[in-house]
């Protein structure tokens, strides 16, 4: 005969242990606790090249750091007074790299010195003198309306106005004037913020917005309108962020009613909260060592799929409520015990995903739902022994097995499939868009204003790939005339190139040649000047700059630039990501993009007009059938560890049987009520199959007597009403995303309730 | 002693001194509403005119000629014909820019200086005296016939495009109109019976 020697451990020694444990979370918490919003996080590693583009250039990309304000006025108000105070206000915030507002400032002190300094290695100018003479009678022609003289410095010192083109190359609004920078009736003015930071730094875009606010309501005692998409995200932040603190507030609140109507004790609420506080303080902790840096997802939905874990005190209170014997826990413990090693298998299988940020989540659940099941076993029952009881029932009854009634679970299975079927659309919704809270004319007048104004489009990218920096540059150069025939048949407005500023050196060197070339023809500039009847003598600064520029060595580079917001530009347009250099071509007004993209594709290997918009939702359906895969395999892995545990029989059926349906039939109904599923719905399908595991094990379990039964089904009825009322609460936000998992998991637990109940019969041995 | 008589003759004379300077005074203000308000009213047909203009980079003046046209709506129209063909037009909102069949604006809603001269130069030939004197400093240089009026702005950021302007005349008749803004850089514009270099 063996026997199994329990260890019993003092009381005090497990409360010694558990304030350590959390005194040691809260420590690596404070020391290693930093958190992140970066997006790439949660993303999957990319399968496709547009996909990797996206990954890549999240939040990045050159439109997506604009902030479009619109600013009233009143009638008697000086408009470019307050335009030019506005601007410069802004940029000495120093969160900016350019505001814009339709004045192209051009003289020889405005132009970078990057750009003086190369110009003729910018541009393709004809240095002969058959060129210069065109220019010249071009400048000749200037000069019968250019009397400043800032603008007869530039022309002495640049003919060719080479600097000028450059300038004009990189700046995507029109220089030609068309813009209207003023509302037609004069009440409005418009400036375009760009800000340093991504658009996916929350964190920095608030600070750009109440700069904005700040400035503007401090000149004009008014409030702007701001869009963008640092402005949505800012707006999306704070309402997110209300929405929840307030229905969580709510929600708790409720449960606390909930639990103090079902226990009637003050006690109840803290001896529920401390275990879960434990573990959640543990989880955050891990993720803290393991990862670093936590992303604000993994909190949000963290403490989510961690909810499960307040069901394991409820169980325990429910079943001492009679008798704080050591039997009620010792019946009850390893029903409670196989739902949460169960649960913790499926968010396991979340850290093998080979997403960090689900990875993060896997084990913050993992841990928070394994530290605080210990914590549960280890202290309420000495902590609840203190308490009186509620008397014993006076008439308990032996029970008999439980009958389990497949039927229910098999119709219930039948009847989600059949709906799923039956749906006129697909199950899935893949667009990320439908997910924004942001009011649908905010969304047009964003796209309106990027119109207006000339901004570049932030749902097309042309990128082009090559092994090397130099190679990417040189397959630029070839979309140029590409652009140019897109341009000229209307397909496009504008477009802006990384090499107008940063050429292939082969290029450059071929320019070169022609300084070389022509800062040997000096005497015959000089002969074309004297023929168009220009003093010489006033062009030598032109000459001067040519015979530098000849003997110098001086290339331009991707990382030669001295000018932040160049380089900035420069970064935004060029980068290695890891296997590749890519380069991309902003766009501006684009209207055919299926002509452009094929036009592109047949033109030059290796180029792709990448629709983010296309590359997202194709991201977001790989992921999902990612996260379906894992599921399946946590799923697996549930059935052979209940297998191990409970054996093969009914029991184990019915319990598989019944999650299967409960989460099947959550997901259909869930699809016919808001449209179709979501990502974040299918997480909460992963909260709803804990929950469903949970009240599926204590509700097919043998019951000893029927008071524990009742017990159980007291225990079940609150951990389902909480958890209803709670995700309820969270279902009737004006958030997509947290209306999504709310109304999933609320329909969840009322199925998987339901299915328990009548999936089961549990019957007393008639005496 | 001097005698009573003669004070007399002194006092009336120190009158009749002030009463000549109050009447020199008037003069140059009346000259300058003479000129300005004797002027023909707007032709509004296209008007031919020769202009010489000077910079420091170039050799000699260039010659241009073409035709200037003030519309009903106030739109100036500058179109120039040899030695190559542009045509600028200039209005209080923009000023536009037509070479080898490309259009160019610029607005002139943030160029108070550009715009005060254009709103200047159209307040002398519509005669608006009220608007001229609060853009400009006028003085009569030359009152009588042919008359030469001097135009100084009052701005500062009109005075980075024209330190003065000097207009001449003949009865109701510009003739020319000359814009300095240094020694080395002026343009003038000949109009009707000017005489051509």
């Amino acid at each position: 005969m063996s026997y199994r020697r329990k260890i019993i451990v003092p009381f005090r020694v497990q409360v010694i242990f558990w304030t350590l444990l959390s005194a040691a979370s809260i420590l690596i918490i404070a020391t290693r606790f930093e958190m992140t919003v970066d997006l790439g996080y949660f993303l999957p590693p990319p399968t496709t090249d547009q996909e990797r583009v996206l990954v890549d250039r999240l939040g990045q990309g050159p439109g997506s750091r604009l902030l479009f304000i619109s600013v009233p006025l009143s009638i008697e108000q000086d408009a470019e007074a307050i335009r030019v105070r506005l601007k410069n206000t802004i940029l000495d915030s120093k969160l900016f790299s350019n505001v814009f507002s339709g004045d192209l400032d051009i003289s020889v002190t405005s132009i970078p010195a990057d750009i003086r300094l190369h110009r003729y290695l910018l541009a393709d100018i004809d240095l002969s003198t058959t060129g210069l003479r065109a220019a010249l009678l071009e400048r000749r022609a200037d000069m019968a309306i250019v009397a400043d003289d800032d603008l007869l410095s530039l022309m002495a010192e640049d003919p060719y106005l080479a600097s000028v083109t450059t300038l004009e190359k990189l700046a995507w609004s029109d220089s030609a004037g068309a813009i209207n920078w003023t509302s037609p009736d004069g009440l409005t003015i418009y400036l375009i913020a760009e800000t340093i930071a991504p658009a996916f730094d929350m964190a920095a875009q608030k600070r750009a917005v109440d700069t904005i606010n700040t400035t503007v309501t401090a000149i004009l005692s008014q409030k702007p309108k701001l869009h963008g998409v640092g402005a949505y995200g800012v707006e999306l932040q704070d309402v997110i962020k209300t929405e929840a603190q307030q229905r969580s507030v709510v929600a708790v609140l409720a449960i606390a009613i909930i639990l103090l109507l079902a226990y009637r004790r003050w006690q109840v609420i803290w001896l529920t909260a401390l275990p879960l506080s434990i573990g959640a303080l543990a989880g955050l902790a891990a993720v803290s060592l393991l990862f670093g840096r936590i992303h604000g997802i993994t909190l949000a939905f963290g403490f989510t799929l961690f909810g499960v874990a307040v069901d394991y005190p409820l169980h325990l209170l429910s079943h001492m409520r009679r008798t704080r014997s050591s039997q009620s826990v010792a019946s009850t413990w390893p029903t409670i015990r196989l739902g949460a090693f169960s649960t913790i298998i499926a968010y396991l299988a979340l850290t093998i995903s080979g997403s960090t940020g689900l990875a993060q989540l896997g084990v913050f659940s993992a841990t928070g739902i394994l530290v605080s099941l210990y914590a549960t076993r280890s202290l309420l029952p000495a902590l609840v022994s203190a308490a009186p009881c509620i008397p014993a029932s006076p008439k308990v009854s032996s029970m008999n097995p439980p009958e389990f009634r497949h039927t229910f679970w098999i119709a219930a299975l039948l009847t989600g499939v059949a709906i799923v079927v039956l749906l006129p659309r697909s199950v899935w919704n893949n667009d990320l868009s439908s997910m924004t809270p942001i009011a649908p004319e905010k969304l047009l007048r964003d796209r309106e204003l990027r119109l207006d104004l000339g901004a570049p489009d932030i749902r097309y990218l042309l990128t082009v790939s090559a092994p090397t920096q130099e190679g990417v540059l040189q397959k630029t150069e070839r979309l140029k005339p590409l652009l140019e025939h897109a341009q000229a048949a209307h397909w496009l407005d504008r477009y802006q190139l990384v090499t107008a500023l940063a050429p292939s050196l082969a290029t450059q060197e071929q320019r070169h040649a022609r300084i070389v070339e022509a800062a040997e023809n000096k005497d015959e500039m000089q002969q074309v000047m004297r023929d168009l009847l220009l003093r010489p003598e006033a062009f030598q600064s032109f000459l001067d700059d040519l015979r530098r520029a000849a003997n110098s060595s001086d290339r331009v580079s991707t990382s030669s630039l001295k000018e932040s917001s160049l380089q900035d530009l420069v970064n935004s347009h060029v980068y290695f990501d890891g296997d590749h250099w890519v380069s991309i071509a902003t766009l501006v007004g684009l209207h055919a993009p299926e002509l452009l993209a094929k036009n592109v594709a047949e033109g030059i290997p290796g180029a792709t007009l990448v629709d983010l918009k296309g590359a997202a939702e194709s991201l977001v359906e790989n992921y999902r059938m990612r996260v379906l895969l894992l599921l399946g395999i946590a799923f697996s892995g549930i059935i052979v560890f209940l297998y191990w545990r409970v054996g093969m029989g009914a029991r184990l059926l019915w319990v598989c049987g019944t999650l299967l349906a409960a989460v099947c039939l959550t997901g259909a109904v869930t699809a016919m009520l808001l449209g179709a599923l979501s990502l974040f719905s299918l997480f909460a399908v992963v909260l709803v199959s804990g929950l469903g595991l949970d009240y599926a094990l204590f509700a097919s379990r043998t019951e000893t007597d029927t008071a524990s039964r009742q017990d159980t089904l007291h225990a079940l009825t609150i951990c389902a009403s909480s958890t209803l009322l709670a995700f309820l609460i969270l279902g009737f936000s004006s958030v997509p995303i947290l209306q999504a998992i709310g109304v999933t998991v609320a329909i969840g637990v009322s199925l998987s309730f339901l299915l328990t109940l009548i999936g089961v019969r549990q019957s007393s041995i008639s005496r | 002693m001097i005698s009573g008589a003669t004070m007399r003759k002194v006092l009336v004379g120190l009158i009749l001194l002030g009463l000549w300077q109050i009447s020199i005074g008037a003069d140059t203000q009346t000259s300058i509403d003479a000129i300005v308000t004797h002027l023909s009213p707007p032709d509004h047909t296209p008007q031919p005119f020769v202009e010489r203009r000077q910079n420091r980079l170039l050799a000699e003046p260039m010659v241009l000629e073409g035709e200037v046209t003030l519309f009903e709506d106030g739109t100036l129209s500058k179109v120039i014909l040899t030695p190559f063909s542009e045509r600028i037009l200039v209005t209080n909102e923009f000023l536009e820019l037509e070479r080898n069949g490309k259009k160019r604006r610029v607005s002139l809603r943030r160029d108070h200086g550009a715009r005060a001269l254009y709103v200047g130069l159209r307040a002398f030939l519509e005669q608006d005296l009220d608007t001229l004197l609060t853009l400009f400093e006028v003085v009569a240089i030359d009152p009588a016939d042919p008359w030469r009026i001097e135009l100084v702005p009052v701005a500062n950021d009109a005075k980075r495009f024209v330190a003065k302007m000097i207009i001449t005349g003949s009865g109701p008749d510009i003739t020319s109109i000359r814009t300095i803004q240094t020694e080395q850089n002026w343009q003038e514009m000949l109009f009707g019976f000017g005489e051509r270099p």
